[in-house]
């Protein structure tokens, strides 16, 4: 972690995390003004002292708003790699390390599911289970699921030929614990570097998800739906498109740029290059 | 270049003097901090055209380093300090780009380690091998061609016209080495670097391309460096040796002299590292045997289509009704090529691979049918040691814990004491106090190796299969944990079945010996029988492909010993059973017969009228 602090980048994109992070909190916590509740006499506000980032149509508090949804956003990512992490890596590291006729079978699924567009699927996936923050956890992690098996599996595939894996099963170990204790555990490193980049990913899915009225459901208020909200009022308010567009990009680079220098520091050819 | 220049005279004047000449040289390594440390000291040597000179050393010696200077190869972070390296009386330091991109694979060639990556797979062999005479010759692509063809044949590749329209993946590597070599030598150099040239290919190979090198580029004039740390090899070709360590020239001079009378220290107990005839020989005792192998086969799938659910896989056999027993407390030795099936019987037998067909028995009782429980129960009485001690430990855990692991699955042991053996064996096997703690990385490829072999044993086996076990060290540290393994197996009694390709290192452990190609056993014996008596013509080609050094009787000195013993007839009726291990005979039909030619002394025979047998050799 040390070393990875010496590296500009990896600070900026700490910097950056950290941020959203707080704002996350406070949006749980405590924001200066409701983030819900219409005021009808304050409404498309410029920004000033009362107002940091202004107000919407509706009188909402834009920096309120962008607080909450910053812990909708932080929530929706965060399970979501949680969810595609674990699953996705359980299946790669089972299907990688045993092996058979089944683990075929079950590749063979995973492949078809990466061929179709993410978001398309996760249209499909979020008509059946509804809009919510829910259905787009569920979508997503279904469409990342694939890419962190594939990545997990491919790792194991190796590991499982390192002679300490067979050590451990000349042992006597059993498969399952040998599994566990030395193949998955060895493939950790490029685990993280995919997690990063998949909550970068499930950042901006979710927001161009609400963007397209499939996120999470008004009132309550997200990035990607509080830029969709401003187009129409682009021309008298830039502000409402500018703060939820600067929060999604400097959240994405910042998670971005950590991803990278974490790459960089856990990949052994990338380091010689530094 | 341009297309004046004559093929037959490569390079420039000074034709008189040495071709290399090197003097001081020092060569540095650069650390991230600034400050620099030497890997090569002051070396000086000098080769003459036709001459074959040596470096030797083990690894971090700096021999390669020496090697690529001349080339201004030297990786990144890596520099010269000082001295001069001449080629033909031109200093290489000062030349500029051009002339020295006029150099490089034109007037001074290299062969490189790997014949497996060191020829581009997408391009066809007539490209690449014509590409250096097009460039710095300037000939068209059908007079590089033919030039090719002469050289094809001289290297004594079957089908030479057939090979420039192939691909490299369709040779093998002691093939590939050979068309390195002939692409190198058709630009007749006057100076050939090779770097290991022969270190990845088996012994039979290796004797076939070296001895290739050395006429070819003696009848070429051609001088060579020899970068290589198998001294039996430098004794069998190499007018003159530099012997280093650790950057320092320890002894230079005539191969010969070196070795019959080494003056430097280092040179005595490089030698004297040399795997060398134990006295002890041990006979099995009659009765019943610790291990049986009955008519094992193995065979492997190859891989195919993900979407070939219903097609019934390929198959490759890897191990053909191979018979063998272990006795308690001997060392088997079984040796062969890469892809002879070695390592696979040593696999089946701690069940790391599934046999297809026969038996193995262990104290009676057949293992390759027995349930969960008892297979645990086997699992603790046969270890296994691995070759590569960099992939053999678990990054990530300390070295007790490693060891420790091996005692996982003895019943109603703690946590303490589990961990309290693991210590202690670690201090059997030379790792004492602190290095519990420790991690892999923290250690050397020998030390490493302690380890593996600490949570092998802790568990109290009754035999170890070594696979290639000493084949990736050094031969000073390769003889140091020889010998721990005969110090363990002299108080704990566990039998080993030492799976190597390296005849030196049979000759002084094993008691026994099997001899196995393609997947087929060809002879097993008594270790003095093998080596004093062989009968089957491929392990006498493998006795005689393999240079041996050994002490000259009551002197200092050593000598590089020619296999003696002759061909011999198979006994009346019988022909050698041949399934490829003897070419240019017609192959054998059906299953071979062990045949009894001395004492536990078998041979694989076929049925058949021996006539034409002395031509075999």
């Amino acid at each position: 972690m040390s070393r990875l602090l010496r590296r500009p980048n990896a600070k900026i994109g700490i910097a950056l995390i950290a941020v959203m992070l707080v704002a996350a909190a406070f949006g749980v916590i405590y924001t200066p003004y409701d983030p819900i509740i219409n005021n009808l006499h304050a409404r498309l506000v410029a920004p000033s002292a009362q107002h940091w980032f202004g107000t919407d149509e509706w009188g909402r508090d834009v920096f309120s708003r962008l607080l909450n949804g910053a812990s909708v956003s932080v929530f929706v990512s965060f399970a979501t790699v949680l969810f595609s992490v674990g699953i996705g890596a359980l299946i790669g590291a089972l299907t990688g390390y045993f092996g058979g006729w089944a683990s075929r079978l079950v590749m063979l699924v995973i492949d078809a599911l990466l061929a179709f567009p993410s978001l398309i699927m996760a249209l499909g996936v979020i008509a059946v289970f509804g809009a919510s923050s829910i259905g787009v956890i569920v979508a997503l992690s279904l469409t990342y699921i694939p890419a962190v098996a594939r990545v997990v599996r491919a790792n194991v595939l190796s590991l499982r030929e390192k002679e300490y894996v067979e050590a451990s099963r000349v042992m006597g170990n059993a498969e399952i614990y040998t599994m566990l204790r030395h193949a998955l555990p060895n493939a950790v490193a490029p685990i993280i570097v995919l997690a990063t980049a998949l909550f970068g990913w499930a950042l901006l899915a979710e927001s161009a998800l609400s963007f397209l009225g499939l996120g999470v459901p008004p009132p309550a208020s997200s990035w990607g739906g509080m830029l969709a909200d401003s187009r129409n009022y682009v021309g008298e308010a830039p502000w409402l498109a500018i703060a939820p567009g600067l929060a999604i990009s400097l959240s994405l680079l910042g998670v971005n740029l950590f991803g990278d220098a974490l790459r960089d520091e856990f990949d052994p050819h990338m380091k010689n290059l530094v | 270049m341009n297309a004046a220049t004559p093929i037959s005279a490569p390079a420039t004047d000074g034709s008189k003097g040495p071709v290399l000449a090197i003097e001081h040289l020092d060569i540095g390594l650069r650390k991230p901090g600034g400050d620099t440390r030497r890997i090569v000291m002051d070396a000086n040597f000098s080769i003459a055209p036709g001459e074959m000179l040596a470096l030797v050393g083990e690894s971090g010696s700096g021999k390669t380093m020496i090697a690529r200077a001349v080339l201004r190869l030297l990786p990144p972070g890596v520099v010269p300090l000082g001295g001069t390296i001449r080629y033909a009386g031109e200093d290489l330091a000062r030349l500029d780009a051009a002339r020295l991109r006029a150099l490089r694979g034109n007037a001074i060639g290299m062969v490189f380690q790997e014949p497996m990556v060191s020829l581009n797979p997408a391009l066809r062999i007539g490209v690449q091998m014509t590409e250096g005479l097009r460039l710095h010759r300037g000939l068209r692509y059908d007079a590089a061609r033919k030039r090719c063809l002469e050289l094809l044949e001289r290297v004594r590749i079957a089908d030479p016209l057939a090979c420039l329209d192939a691909y490299p993946h369709q040779f093998s590597g002691g093939m590939r080495q050979r068309i390195m070599l002939a692409s190198t030598l058709a630009m007749e150099p006057r100076l050939l670097i090779a770097d290991e040239p022969t270190t990845a290919l088996d012994a039979i190979v290796q004797k076939e391309v070296m001895d290739i090198m050395a006429q070819l580029t003696r009848e070429m004039g051609t001088a060579v460096l020899l970068v290589s740390h198998d001294l039996g090899m430098v004794a069998r070709y190499a007018q003159r040796v530099v012997v280093l360590c650790r950057g320092e020239t320890m002894e230079m001079g005539e191969t010969g002299r070196v070795i019959a009378d080494p003056q430097h220290e280092y040179t005595r107990k490089l030698l004297a590292s040399l795997p060398a005839r134990a006295e002890r020989c041990r006979t099995p005792t009659p009765g019943e045997a610790l291990v049986e192998i009955r008519d094992l086969d193995v065979d492997f799938g190859k891989p195919s289509s993900p979407f070939a659910f219903w097609r019934k896989r390929e198959t490759f056999r890897a191990v053909r009704g191979a018979n063998l027993d272990l006795h308690a407390g001997e060392t088997l030795a079984v040796v062969g090529e890469s892809g002879s099936g070695k390592t696979t019987i040593g696999r089946a037998l701690v069940r790391l691979v599934r046999e297809s067909g026969g038996r193995i028995r262990f104290e009676g009782r057949d293992i390759t049918a027995c349930g969960r429980r008892e297979l645990d129960a086997y699992r603790l009485k046969s270890q296994m040691v691995f070759q590569d001690p960099y992939s053999s430990l678990d990054p990530r855990m300390r070295l007790v814990e490693i060891v420790a692991e091996g005692l996982r699955c003895v019943p109603a042991l703690s946590k303490q004491e589990r961990r309290a053996r693991a210590a202690a064996m670690l201090a059997e096997v030379g790792l004492p106090g602190d290095f519990a703690e420790r991690f892999p990385h923290e250690l050397s490829g020998g030390q490493r190796q302690r380890v593996c072999i600490a949570r092998a044993i802790v568990a109290g086996p009754r035999f170890l299969v070594a696979d290639e076990a000493v084949s990736a060290l050094d031969v000073t540290v390769q003889k140091q944990v020889l010998a721990l393994l005969e110090d363990l197996q002299r108080k704990f009694g566990f039998a080993y079945l030492f799976i190597t390709h390296d005849l030196g290192v049979v000759e002084q452990i094993a008691d026994r010996v099997a001899v196995i190609y393609r997947g087929r056993i060809l002879e097993t014996g008594p270790r003095d029988a093998i080596f004093a008596d062989a009968r089957h013509p491929y392990t006498l080609r493998l006795l005689q492909a393999t240079p041996r050094i050994r002490r000259i009787e009551g002197g200092a000195g050593y000598r590089l010993e020619q296999h003696e013993s002759r061909a011999q007839p198979p006994p009346e009726g019988y022909v050698y059973f041949n399934h490829g291990s003897l070419p240019g005979q017609p192959l054998s039909a059906g299953e071979p017969q062990m045949l009894a030619v001395g004492p536990n002394h078998y041979v694989a025979c076929a049925v058949g009228a021996a006539q034409t047998q002395e031509t075999s050799t």
